[in-house]
């Protein structure tokens, strides 16, 4: 809902208040692993306990955080998030690219189709250095 | 006076009706009986959060480990602290809390510190990018039980004061936790008439529920354990969709009818097991302080009576009312109580 915000413990209790007709999602995937390349690249929630640490569904909305502040191109929050993400939820060193995508979730179940589908970026837990990709 | 008479008639609509007489309500809050049902409740309370602290202990390597998070306001001081000292005050604050609760619930100033400890420890679990709700109402209710009365816990023969109050503060227990479905069922009412106007899919639409369902899912790359099968019957979660509004939307209006308190406490339980079920959220700890706080609610009428409970049920009450098939029932009731 446009507006509400939450200043914890303070909370609108807006929960699933509208019914997605289209959805929006970011995440991200895992392509190498303490220098050695991940086959096949695996998505954050689906990698196994030696790269990914801590709560996936917190971390998932931090995903999120970062995917949409990548998009606006505010290189400040950017990189706090990411601090955020690898300190807390990834292990050792990681690639990861950040993925977005559009979709209708019935159909998106159904067949699998996404209406927009683009990567944001791919980065590097080692180093703050991204390789900013197509937009 | 047109604009008044709409006032009364809205007024109107909220106001429990006399089937609780006025002397019948301030009898129900000076029992005696109800009050010492309120106080245990209140001990088993405090008893679990206990078990909560204690629970908590798994993860305080993960916290002492920290080094990157940003904390919330009630963290501001960790700035002027070395942070890994800063989170281990917290944590053992949070475990005296824990006992604090168990042992010295009586005093004011105990409660008041149960509070703070569950703010510092939440604060800091929201601390590493983003806040779940599951914990908030736990939170809300110590807050809320800091205004119970000096001497609920402990008088032998407590005076008709002190039941009254410790009731009366229950009772804001209840309205507290009621409140919250209330706001997140006005939000879905108010997105239904938002998607309605955008000519979007609104919750009134039998496949609602489906496509919450699936986008759900999709975002948690998770299957679940009803979902698939919901989403390929839409049809069966349109009445689900319906119930779960209408439980949430009129959960205040439980509050003021004290038969409706198991009704509805059970019926959100259901609505959290049905949540869990297909969409995989999970809120643990509220069916927890549904349990304790209206379905085992002091003010429950004993035995149950469910033909008052159908009377008190909002819009569908009102309906039934006037029809007879509630009223009979009532009548019949009423002459066994006489």
């Amino acid at each position: 809902m446009p507006g509400v915000d939450e200043i914890f413990p303070f909370f609108g209790w807006s929960l699933f208040s509208k019914v997605p007709n289209l959805e929006s999602r970011y995440w991200i995937v895992i392509d190498r692993h303490d220098g050695r390349p991940v086959e096949p690249p695996v998505s954050f929630l689906q990698a196994p306990e030696s790269i990914v640490t801590g709560n996936r569904w917190v971390a998932r909305k931090v995903i999120q955080r970062l995917g949409r502040a990548v998009d606006d191109g505010r290189t400040e929050d950017v990189e706090g998030l990411r601090r955020l993400l690898e300190h807390n939820y990834l292990k050792g060193r990681v690639r990861y690219e950040l993925l977005f995508e559009r979709y209708q979730p019935l159909d998106k179940w159904k067949t699998g189709e996404s209406r927009e589908r683009r990567r944001l970026a791919s980065f590097d837990s080692g180093d703050s250095n991204e390789d900013q990709g197509p937009r | 006076m047109k604009t008044k008479g709409r006032v009364e008639a809205v007024a109107a609509f909220f106001r429990p009706r006399p089937a609780v007489p006025g002397a019948g309500r301030t009898a129900l809050l000076a029992s005696r009986e109800r009050f010492l049902s309120a106080q245990a409740l209140i001990v088993a309370f405090y008893a679990v959060l206990l078990f909560f602290a204690l629970s908590n202990l798994f993860s305080w390597q993960d916290y002492l480990n920290a080094t990157e998070l940003t904390p919330r306001w009630p963290l501001f001081w960790l700035r002027f602290v070395d942070i890994r000292s800063g989170i281990a005050f917290i944590l053992w604050f949070h475990l005296l809390g824990g006992f604090l609760g168990v042992t010295l619930s009586g005093y004011r100033f105990a409660r008041i510190l149960v509070f703070c400890s569950w703010l510092e420890f939440l604060a800091l679990r929201y601390s590493f990018g983003s806040i779940n709700h599951g914990d908030h109402l736990g939170l809300l209710l110590t807050f809320v039980l800091i205004f119970l009365p000096p001497g609920w816990s402990s008088r032998p023969t407590p005076t008709r004061y002190l039941r009254t109050a410790t009731l009366l503060v229950f009772s804001g227990c209840q309205a507290l936790i009621m409140l919250t479905y209330s706001m997140s069922g006005m939000w879905k009412v108010g997105g239904v008439v938002q998607q309605a106007l955008e000519g979007e899919v609104t919750y009134l639409a039998p496949s609602a529920l489906a496509r919450q369902v699936a986008a759900k899912l999709l975002s948690d790359e998770s299957s679940g354990i009803l979902g698939p099968w919901l989403i390929e019957h839409s049809w069966a979660g349109w009445p689900l969709m319906i119930a779960a509004l209408y439980l949430e939307v009129f959960a205040l209006w439980a509050v003021s009818r004290p038969s409706l308190h198991r009704g509805w406490g059970l019926g959100l339980i259901l609505l959290h097991v049905s949540t869990h079920l297909t969409m995989g959220v999970g809120f643990p700890q509220n069916p927890l302080w549904l349990a304790l706080f209206l379905v085992l609610s002091p003010f429950r009428p004993q035995p149950p009576r469910w033909r008052q409970a159908l009377r008190d049920l909002p819009l569908l009450g009102r309906w039934l009312g006037p029809s007879g098939i509630v009223a009979g029932a009532q009548k019949h009731e009423q002459k066994e109580e006489a």
